[in-house]
């Protein structure tokens, strides 16, 4: 999935659609088109769900545990490119499910914004056993 | 995408030119097992050259990046360059000290500028 470039206000959350996984590991990329505002920050957050489920997925989590995040913070420019690896294991981190999509968040003064756009991942599997 | 391929020492090796999809792009080197002691293990780097031009190409000069992956020890080279030439290969070299690397290409992210 490539979402070109849109511009959210700060104060917007929301959700992209779903996408099926195209491996089990991945390189999630975007990239900061433009802005305005010296204290916008955008957090761009990775949900999954098998599609028997109905709910609006789970937040994927390394082993940390902490979120996989590839936003942008207040110091970064126009044209700067944001990238997360995810990797799956077989414990605190189930890994990415059969459907994958994103929340973004962003947050600063009123009537800022960030441009982005998010390109089509990099999936790959695990190339090594061990 | 070039699956792991085994470098060994001192190898220094050019992969078959592939066609530009976009005037810029991200590219992912990852080393997946290596003998080394010194990240990132291999110099990679990114050629790239005209159609009409003849000979090996010229280094792009893309800004790399390295990072360890979140769950294993695989090693994460990301080349970023934007303003490529028509054709674009790999150079990657084995660093001293290591007596062997594998190492795969993963899959480009191409991308146009979008800024007027």
């Amino acid at each position: 999935m490539n979402i070109p470039g849109r511009t959210f206000l700060t104060g917007e959350s929301f959700y992209s659609d779903w996408m099926p996984r195209g491996g089990d590991d991945a390189i999630f990329r975007a990239q900061l088109i433009a802005l305005q505002g010296t204290t916008v920050e955008t957090t761009i957050k990775i949900y999954t769900k098998n599609r028997e489920d109905t709910t609006d997925g789970e937040v994927v989590k390394d082993s940390t545990p902490a979120d996989y995040d590839f936003g942008f913070d207040s110091s970064a420019g126009a044209g700067d490119t944001s990238q997360v690896i995810v990797q799956s294991v077989n414990s605190a981190n189930r890994g990415l499910l059969e459907l994958v999509r994103f929340k973004i968040s962003v947050t600063g003064e009123a009537g800022d914004y960030h441009t982005i756009r998010i390109f089509p991942p990099v999936w790959m599997d695990r190339g090594i056993t061990a | 995408m070039i699956l792991g391929e085994v470098l060994l020492s001192p190898a220094y090796v050019l992969t078959p030119w592939m066609s530009r999809q976009a005037d810029n792009a991200i590219f992912t080197c990852e080393v997946i097992v290596h003998s080394g002691t010194t990240s990132p293990y291999v110099d990679f780097e990114v050629f790239h050259k005209d159609k009409e031009e003849a000979g090996p190409g010229s280094d792009a000069g893309a800004a790399e990046t390295t990072s360890t992956g979140p769950e294993t020890s695989s090693i994460f080279i990301s080349a970023k360059k934007e303003g490529l030439k028509e054709l674009v290969r790999f150079a990657v070299k084995q660093k001293s000290g290591s007596i062997f690397t594998r190492v795969r290409f993963l899959q480009p992210t191409w991308y146009n500028t979008t800024n007027t």
